[in-house]
């Protein structure tokens, strides 16, 4: 299927360069703080782990014959976001007449198999993952997703990191609203 | 369902649950009617193929070898296998997997393992070519039907078909579709969301209070300047026998009842103010009167495809974004009664840059598309109660309301549009066309 030709792309995600395993013991304690936040609805400080031009994308699975071409589309996404998109979702639950967020969901973030890499050219590191989280509100209202995530970190020195790009590959072919009302 | 003569318009609520009547729908609403299967835009090449769903089944659309457009029924001749699993491909071939029957990609059957040895003498190929349905490529539409008596595709948009293409027309004429659809599981019936694009502007203002409150639609005009203080929207509804409909909201100087162009010269919120004498100059007179101070404008093709245009504003882009406007499609497949597939497909025009269309992208993936966060959700959260609470025995028993604005729009005579067009920002005239139609072909009594 056709990708529509663009220039730079600036939702570009770089590459994987050489494997820096004497960082995943670091790297995945920022990242299990940073989902604890997420999953204790401490949301300013999960934005305040966030760079300003932070990217957020969940890329449209594709379902193919050859398994050697890639599983999700480059240009296509279920959703994409900014901080500013992501403050706005966020600051939503204390709004009484948001009607998808209150009552709030409960989410959980289990992350396992973290494994950084330096990026080629760049003092960043790309951070890939296996995430299974789940989403639980009311009696129908419950979901189970994983997924493989794709974070691409700036170091701060001491161990702490920002978000400057977090990209979402869904297992699922077709997901359902709920798995996809889910902050991954 | 049934209008009543006490300025009412209601609908048994079975309709929204009821198995049984989603087997009926499939033959009555879904078997005879044209449908949206995707874009030509898709399949580019010889062999490119997609898989989408008409009516209850499966479907592979497929451009041949000769460049041909088809719509093949996705299950095999011999026993009913599925052919392609895939969600899109190129293939010169189809082969089953079970027992290899094969067929070309315009559904000839070419192959059949032991033809000669082990089927009767009798046993002809070429009366087991795969089904295929009617298929029209109206400017890159894929339109398809099952019916072999359906009216043509014109006839059977009839009034609409003037909406589309002064929709099309209003942006330079030839649009593209951005990247593979999305597509998502919403809980509740396929109804359900179709209706609420066919008219409802009335749950905006709840629905969608706190995304209003947010600025996600803001304040800008079309020409750039802010502070909508002197402006209102008002609405003109066109719903067709057929069951089709179009909503388009207009920017008019408050207190204003018809529509007039607002600063003289033809404005197009969401697109480039440079590009607007280009943009007037690929209309006729009566498109740019439809098209000019629109900002909002949604409508259903019936049965079950969805279109809406809006122009949204820098709350969710950068601060320096321009007011940008996207055009999304999206069709309704049941999954069963109570479970629907929505598929997106976003369009752009294709005289605008890359920036342009990449954002236009964005602000729908940002809103209204499957992961919406800010606007869709609240969309879906909806849909999801109606299914939870309408089905039980009391619930059940009680009738859905349609009856807003009932008897209360005015003709707007004057309208550029053919079909009856009524000025009456909130109501409900839409959606009744929709189920009047719905109910026509389900040959529903009418009970009150």
């Amino acid at each position: 299927m056709a990708e529509p030709a663009v220039g730079a792309d600036p939702t570009a995600f770089p590459e994987r360069g050489a494997r820096r395993a004497d960082l995943d013991r670091v790297v995945t304690a920022f990242l299990v703080e940073e989902a604890a936040a997420l999953d204790e609805a401490r949301y300013d400080d999960w934005l305040d782990l966030l760079e300003p031009d932070f990217l957020y994308r969940v890329p449209v699975p594709l379902l193919r014959e050859d398994p050697a071409l890639p599983r999700h589309s480059a240009t296509a996404v279920l959703f994409e976001a900014t901080k500013r998109t992501l403050r706005l979702k966020l600051g939503r639950v204390d709004l009484r007449h948001a009607w998808s967020d209150r009552p709030a969901a409960t989410t959980r973030h289990f992350l396992g198999g973290v494994r950084v890499f330096a990026v080629p050219g760049a003092d960043t590191v790309r951070v890939d993952a296996n995430l299974l989280v789940t989403a639980n509100r009311g009696v129908e209202h419950s979901a189970l997703v994983t997924a493989s995530r794709q974070d691409v970190l700036v170091p701060r020195g001491g161990g702490d990191y920002r978000v400057r790009a977090r990209r979402v590959l869904l297992d699922v072919e077709v997901p359902t609203v709920e798995q996809l009302s889910i902050i991954f | 369902m049934g209008e009543s003569f006490d300025n009412t318009f209601r609908l048994n609520r079975d309709i929204f649950f009821d198995d049984a009547l989603l087997a009926r729908e499939y033959a009555r609403v879904f078997f005879p009617t044209w449908q949206l299967v995707g874009f030509s835009d898709e399949i580019p090449e010889a062999g490119d193929y997609v898989v989408r769903r008409l009516g209850a089944d499966s479907v592979v659309v497929v451009r041949d070898e000769r460049g041909r457009i088809a719509v093949l029924l996705n299950s095999c001749g011999h026993r009913g296998t599925r052919l392609c699993q895939a969600a899109f491909g190129n293939a010169a071939h189809f082969r089953c997997s079970y027992h290899g029957w094969t067929y070309a990609n315009d559904g000839r059957l070419v192959g059949v393992p032991g033809l000669r040895t082990h089927y009767p003498p009798g046993f002809r190929k070429s009366e087991r070519d795969l089904p295929t349905a009617r298929v029209v490529c109206r400017r890159g539409f894929l339109f398809a039907t099952w019916d072999p008596d359906a009216p043509d595709l014109e006839d059977y948009l009839g009034d609409l078909a003037w909406y589309l293409d002064a929709l099309l027309d209003g942006a330079g004429g030839e649009w593209e579709v951005y990247g593979p659809p999305q597509r998502v599981v919403a809980r509740g019936n396929w109804k359900i969301p179709v209706d609420n694009f066919a008219g409802d502007g009335y749950h905006m203002r709840t629905a969608h209070q706190i995304a209003l409150e947010q600025g996600i639609y803001g304040d800008t005009l079309a020409d750039g300047t802010r502070g909508r203080g002197r402006f209102d929207l008002l609405g003109v509804n066109i719903g067709t026998e057929q069951g089709h409909s179009v909503r388009a909201g207009y920017v008019v100087e408050k207190g204003t009842e018809t529509l007039g162009p607002l600063r003289g010269e033809p404005a197009y919120p969401g697109y480039p103010p440079e590009t607007w004498p280009r943009l007037t100059a690929g209309q006729t007179p009566e498109q740019v009167r439809f098209n000019s101070d629109l900002e909002v404008v949604h409508g259903a093709v019936f049965p079950n495809a969805v279109f809406l245009s809006v122009a949204h504003d820098r709350a969710i882009g950068e601060d320096d974004d321009p007011l940008t406007r996207y055009l999304v499609w999206r069709v309704h497949s049941p999954i069963d009664a109570r479970r629907t597939e929505c598929t997106y497909w976003t369009l752009v025009p294709k005289a605008m840059d890359a920036d342009w269309k990449r954002r236009s992208y964005s602000y729908q993936a940002r809103t209204q598309s499957a992961g919406g966060i800010l606007f869709e959700m609240d969309d879906f959260e909806n849909f999801a109660r109606i299914d939870s609470a309408m089905p039980g025995t009391a619930a059940g028993a009680v009738a859905a309301d349609l009856s807003l604005g009932l008897g209360l729009g005015e003709p707007a005579p004057e309208f550029p549009g053919p079909g009856r067009a009524e000025y009456l920002t909130l109501s409900e005239h839409n959606q009744r066309a929709f189920y009047r139609r719905w109910a026509h072909l389900m040959e529903v009594e009418a009970d009150g």
